[in-house]
């Protein structure tokens, strides 16, 4: 053949290919485009929500991501930047190329690790894909659209890694290192446990995409499904085999429900294995944890009877812990979702059938009221139950939408309500990935501009934090009025020497409201910490300073 | 509207200006994507992918050429759709699955020449190195410069790659016909 020939043939298939058919889905773009404006988080100073602990690491990887795009590169408006850029010496190709080689390398070593770990054995990239098409992204823009400096390139680097280190960090390695420490601090164990907690959820999505994506792949057929499952119990497959024993090492265990496989967090199993290394209320909460609520699918399969035990189970270890934390993560799953479906039903198990409260629900009640008449949960279900009576036990209209009268041990003390303050809620430790994000380049450089956007509440949280890891020059650079502050060397020792953690006094901390100037609501000039036992609570004393927040000298009164 | 008008509404945040962006350039990216050897019943996928990217990044598109961008980008995207694609499935399970028939009949009524076809199939199977500059080449009439920011090549590179790529094509596709037997036997 020759290349006129190739040509003519090259030339008719370019015909074929301008006549295919040009049914872009513009609207499913558009939507697809509408979802992305919600992820780009404006950079104004909020509180992190709690639940952004538990936001999968993906997704967290991918704001953290932006925002290192919207550090690294070039920002309208960012005129000074661009000019430091173009003013320092740029990296040549090589250098970029380098770079990225050996990033991508990095990342397939800790990837093929991580898969090892977790026992998936399988080509494809389950774990960090954001990370891995970022990685990608950041190379065709550093390649195509800045010309970044050799200390651009060298920090973009830094940070990659640094974020890969924190993504491919599995389970089993928090659990193991929890284990080699039984005699650390309440405090530090509960940050470590809820580290853990935080991972594990994250990890679930990875089993469940592999189950999914890898052998559960296209539509089985009943027949092969059943093979799967066959394997699970027969123990006969080696990679059914890998799979069980990674996901055992990393605190999940695999089962078969309804003919399928399907992965679940092992609270239980993971609470007995850290038996001296857990307190016992996080273990006990681990227990709490452990009871399956729902199916893979989200069917509900507990009983309502064993609904309204569990309620009271976990109110009595809301009562009997000290730990603000666990109060929280009770807080957040009882108040969110567990009492809700409790007196909302659920759609696939309604409260009532023919607009008739189902007669397994009412014993359920009338069980929790009569068996726990001392318990808040028993109180509110007795209102619940009433107001029922009242209607003669009917479905009442647009009961679905009704408010939840959560029990008293949920909710805000009434007189908070009604100065109409919102308490903040998120636990001042640990800090939640993106806020550590804030702490590392705050460290590194202790520059105010790392605390540009930063809320008062987010700012407190960096002070215990760095007290707490005994950083001292970060929490002296947290301070306002930097001229009236002792020397730092004299700061640096006089810390070094106190012989308590200042999270040692948020024992019994329940949630904090922004404290201001007589009531003047621009007038912020801390926060309110309250407490179990303290519901006035101790002022945490903070100022405006050059357009952030810091913490005034001896911040607590 | 100009392009660049149109870029710097969007990133304003004009939804309108978005959408005309997507009018006017889905279609080449959707060619692109099917041409550099993805099934059919993934260019609706990918297009979404490119333009959200497109999206996510229109902030920090600055010099460039926006084609030669978006070309960029629609090859990350399709390198990382590919990488899903070799899953191996034999791998992991007991048993066989059927092919998928599906795919195989989209491109058939889209390639009706026999021609056509194979030749395309063999693009398919050149290696991305040449692939890629045929493919803008012949087929999105780039000129060497173009390809070359596109890939990150040099001039010299590009010419090499499509006299390379051609002498390939060449030979794989006499290869294939003799196999056919369908139009030289």
């Amino acid at each position: 053949m020759d290349d006129k020939l190739l040509e003519e043939r090259l030339s008719n298939l370019k015909d074929s290919y301008d006549n295919m058919p040009e049914d872009t889905r513009k609207g499913e773009i558009l939507a697809a485009i509408k979802t992305e404006q919600k992820r780009k988080l404006p950079k104004q100073w909020h509180h992190l929500p709690y639940v952004a602990s538990f936001i999968g690491v993906g997704m967290i990887a991918g704001i953290l991501f932006m925002q290192f795009a919207g550090d690294f590169g070039i920002s309208p408006g960012s005129e000074t930047e661009n000019s430091h850029t173009s003013s320092a010496a740029l990296a040549n190709q090589n250098e970029i190329d380098k770079t990225f080689i050996e990033l991508n390398e990095y990342y397939n070593q800790k990837h093929e690790e991580a898969e090892t770990e977790l026992g998936m054995e399988t080509d494809e990239i389950f774990i960090a894909r954001e990370i891995r098409s970022r990685l990608i992204e950041e190379e065709a823009n550093v390649n195509h659209i800045r010309e970044p400096s050799k200390e651009d390139l060298a920090d973009l680097k830094s940070r990659l890694i640094k974020l890969m280190d924190e993504e491919f960090t599995t389970p089993a390695q928090l659990i193991k290192e929890i284990e080699s420490n039984p005699n650390g601090q309440k405090t530090d164990q509960l940050i470590e446990g809820q580290k853990l907690l935080s991972k594990l959820d994250g990890y679930k999505r990875h089993y469940q995409y592999y189950l999914l994506s890898s052998l559960y792949l296209g539509q089985l057929s009943e027949a092969e499904k059943a093979a799967l499952v066959e394997q699970l119990q027969s123990g006969e497959s080696e990679v059914i085999n890998v799979l069980v024993q990674g996901a055992e090492d990393n605190g999940y265990r695999v089962v078969s429900e309804k003919g399928q496989l399907v992965v679940q967090i092992d609270y239980k199993g993971i609470a007995e294995k850290l038996t001296d290394a857990l307190p016992a209320d996080f273990r006990e909460f681990l227990h709490l944890k452990d009871v399956q609520v729902f199916t893979n699918d989200g069917t509900l399969i507990l009983a309502w009877k064993e609904i309204g035990d569990l309620l009271v189970r976990y109110e009595e270890l809301y009562s009997s812990t000290n730990s603000s934390i666990i109060k929280d993560w009770i807080k957040s799953d009882v108040g969110h979702s567990l009492y809700p479906l409790f007196v909302l039903g659920h759609s696939s198990n309604s409260l009532f059938k023919e607009n008739e409260l189902k007669s397994e629900v009412r014993a359920a009640y009338s069980y929790v009221t009569a068996e726990y008449p001392s318990f808040s949960t028993a109180a509110a279900i007795k209102v619940e139950l009433e107001a029922l009576k009242l209607n003669s036990y009917k479905k009442p209209l647009n009961f679905e939408e009704k408010l939840v009268l959560l029990p008293d041990y949920l909710n805000m003390p009434k007189d908070l309500q009604q100065a109409g303050m919102k308490p903040i809620e998120e636990p001042i430790l640990p800090l939640s990935d993106q806020l550590m994000e804030v702490y590392e380049t705050f460290r590194a450089e202790k520059s105010e501009e790392a605390l540009i956007g930063v809320g008062p509440f987010n700012i407190m949280r960096l002070y215990y934090y760095a007290d707490s890891i005994k950083d001292y020059s970060t929490k002296y650079a947290l301070y306002s009025d930097a001229a009236q502050l002792p020397a730092l060397e004299d700061y640096i020792e006089d810390q070094s020497e106190k012989p308590v953690s200042l999270a040692d006094s948020l024992e019994g901390y329940r949630f904090a409201t922004l404290y201001y100037t007589d009531g003047d609501r621009r007038q912020i000039k801390g926060l309110r910490l309250r407490f179990d036992n303290n519901m006035e609570g101790l002022l945490f004393g903070m100022t405006h300073e050059n357009g952030v927040w810091k913490v005034n000298f001896l911040p607590l009164q | 509207m100009k392009e660049d008008e149109l870029i710097s509404k969007a990133r304003d945040g004009s939804m309108q200006a978005f959408g005309e962006i997507v009018d006017i350039y889905s279609p080449v990216v959707r060619k692109f994507a099917f041409q550099l050897g993805n099934r059919y019943e993934e260019i609706d996928d990918i297009t979404q992918e490119v333009f959200v990217r497109v999206y996510r990044f229109l902030d920090q598109f600055s010099q460039a050429k926006f084609t030669t961008w978006l070309y960029k980008i629609t090859l990350n995207v399709t390198r990382d759709f590919s990488r899903k694609q070799k899953r191996q499935l034999s791998k992991v399970l007991k048993f066989k699955k059927e092919p998928k028939p599906a795919a195989v009949l989209v491109e058939e009524k889209l390639l009706r020449n026999e021609e056509d076809k194979l030749l395309h199939f063999c693009i398919q199977k050149l290696d991305e190195k040449y692939r890629i500059p045929i493919i803008l080449f012949y087929f999105h009439g780039k000129k060497y410069e173009e390809i070359g920011d596109i890939l990150g090549l040099s001039l010299a590179n590009v010419k090499t790659r499509l006299l390379r790529g051609k002498e390939n094509l060449k030979k794989m596709l006499a290869d294939a016909e003799k196999r056919e037997g369908k139009f030289h036997g």
